[in-house]
């Protein structure tokens, strides 16, 4: 029981301190916003090319609902874990993280969640605004909004294990950044960011729709705008849990496989 | 004084080739993480293309040769824009930008090339490989049109580094703003399509102010066999401006530096 309170106030304090980060930068804010619209543009492209037809069961307006949830999940779930892990198992500055009497896990993720408080207002009211713009029927959207919210946290704690285990590689590879972007490519063509996963061909796309990066964007933002329900929202959010399960315990594994091998260089 | 600055770049290339040796593996990751995201870029043009006909008149070739133009800016800016520009930011917080300013030499020049890496080269030439391969698809490969895809190329080249130059010179004023270059990745990934497949009224926006049109599309209708002379002269005029609009800029940004160091 102790335990459990502790953890609470620890918790609310890393995320009050990530906060408070996150005002002093704010000028990193609106750049990290502005560069987060490449959905946006997608959904122009789309919603022009929907005009005056219906691709595969997306109007025009799926395509402005689509894009403009990818906009929001995505700016909710932004990663960059892997350059914190990377500078810190490099230069040794994780010694200090591993003194203290909470694993290194936490400070990062608070780290995340700080920034996403701050962020969450803003990315959601430009949501709205396009939501209002474009006149999508919000009713439709505020019926699905306790699906949203767990299928959203679901799918940042996939995004996040991803990172942090491509990050952790860093104990073992001397460029892991490297593969930032490679992770970066896989999540904006398979997650959906350019197209929605429904539209790949019948052949591939039950693969795709299995991956981690479709349950990581496209499956909340289906969920979002009401284009998956019953069985198939049922299906999508056992894979999630599949997904945050394995994903978990690959991060353990790599995590104490890694600090048997870190030897605190430059301490 | 032009020999002088030759010899500088050829020295400045050969000190950051030496330091890339160390880092050889590089070479092969970055080859590597390109060659899954042209197979990522494939597919989805792929899929793409199932649904639709043409993308405002582009078909599935020319699109194509746009990612591979996208993928050349791509490689220019991670092996020479950004390693250079982005250390300018850092060079102004610590003040050692006085130690550039002080050598008998171009500060422009300098700060633009002061830096190469060579391994993110295989993106460049991947790229110019799609564009080449879209161009034979289209049966558009002859000299004429490679001779004015490489000049048009250029401009668009010239114009994407005055953006570039003049989001990084914002660094002098504001020491906190750090990840600005962020917007040269956006504009890099709205030229990946034709500015025709965007809303009306967005076009002239992309076109004229953040001239999308000029750094990516006009090469491929060059490369296509489809430019006309006007386009050719606007894109020459633009590469202009902007070259000296980034100059300018620089040259009073310079004034306004009070250096950090003591």
């Amino acid at each position: 029981m102790v335990n459990i309170v502790m953890l609470y106030r620890v918790a609310t304090r890393l995320v009050r301190v990530n906060i408070l980060v996150t005002i002093v930068y704010r000028a990193q804010l609106f750049v990290w916003l502005i560069s987060g619209a490449a959905p946006l543009f997608m959904m122009m492209i789309w919603r022009e090319l929907a005009q005056d037809n219906v691709i595969s069961g997306y109007g025009a307006s799926d395509f402005v609902g689509y894009f403009l949830g990818v906009y929001l999940v995505r700016q909710l779930s932004v990663v960059w874990v892997i350059y914190v892990l990377n500078a810190e198992i490099r230069q040794g500055i994780l010694s200090n993280r591993l003194l203290r009497p909470v694993t290194p896990f936490w400070f990062h993720a608070a780290e995340h969640l700080g920034q996403m408080v701050i962020r969450a207002p803003i990315v959601t009211a430009v949501f709205c605004i396009g939501v209002y713009f474009f006149a999508i029927d919000l009713t439709s959207i505020a019926r699905q909004l306790p699906f949203f919210f767990v299928a959203l946290i679901l799918a940042w704690i996939i995004i996040f294990h991803i990172h942090y285990s491509v990050g952790l590689l860093a104990f073992w590879m001397a460029n892991s950044m490297a593969m930032d972007v490679l992770v970066w490519s896989m999540y904006t063509v398979l997650g959906g960011m350019l197209i929605p996963v429904d539209l790949f061909p019948e052949a591939t796309r039950p693969i795709v729709a299995m991956l981690p990066f479709s349950a990581a964007l496209d499956f909340p933002v289906k969920v979002l705008i009401g284009k998956v329900s019953g069985f198939a929202m049922l299906e999508g959010f056992a894979l999630q849990i599949f997904w945050v399960l394995a994903l978990i315990l690959l991060r353990r594994v790599l995590w104490h496989k890694g600090l048997k091998r870190f030897s605190g260089a430059g301490i | 004084m032009r020999i002088k600055t030759l010899t500088v770049l050829l020295a400045l290339i050969k000190h950051s080739m030496l330091a890339e040796l160390e880092f050889r593996i590089n070479a092969v990751t970055n080859a590597f993480n390109t060659i899954i995201g042209l197979l990522l870029a494939l597919y989805f043009l792929d899929a793409m293309f199932a649904e639709i006909g043409s993308l405002g008149g582009w078909n599935f070739y020319k699109v194509l040769a746009l990612f591979g133009v996208a993928m050349v800016l791509e490689g220019l800016l991670e092996a020479w824009l950004f390693p250079c520009l982005h250390a300018l930011s850092e060079q102004v917080r610590t003040g050692d930008l006085d130690y550039l300013l002080v050598r008998p030499i171009d500060s422009q020049f300098l700060v633009s090339c002061s830096k190469i890496s060579l391994w993110e080269l295989p993106r460049v030439i991947i790229g110019l490989i799609m564009v080449v391969i879209s161009m034979y698809n289209e049966g558009a490969l002859n000299p004429q049109n490679l001779v004015a895809f490489v000049g048009l190329m250029t401009t668009g080249i010239a114009i994407f580094y005055s953006i570039f130059l003049i989001t990084c010179t914002l660094s002098i004023w504001f020491v906190k703003i750090g990840d600005i270059w962020i917007f040269s990745y956006a504009l890099m990934e709205i030229s990946r399509f034709p500015v025709v497949a965007f809303p009306l009224p967005l076009r002239p926006f992309l076109t004229y102010l953040l001239p999308v049109y000029f750094v990516s599309n006009v090469p491929v209708s060059a490369a296509m066999g489809l430019i006309q002379w006007q386009e050719i002269i606007t894109s020459i005029f633009f590469a202009v401006i902007f070259l000296c609009i980034s100059r300018a800029f620089w040259l009073f940004a310079l004034r306004s530096y009070s250096s950090a160091s003591s």
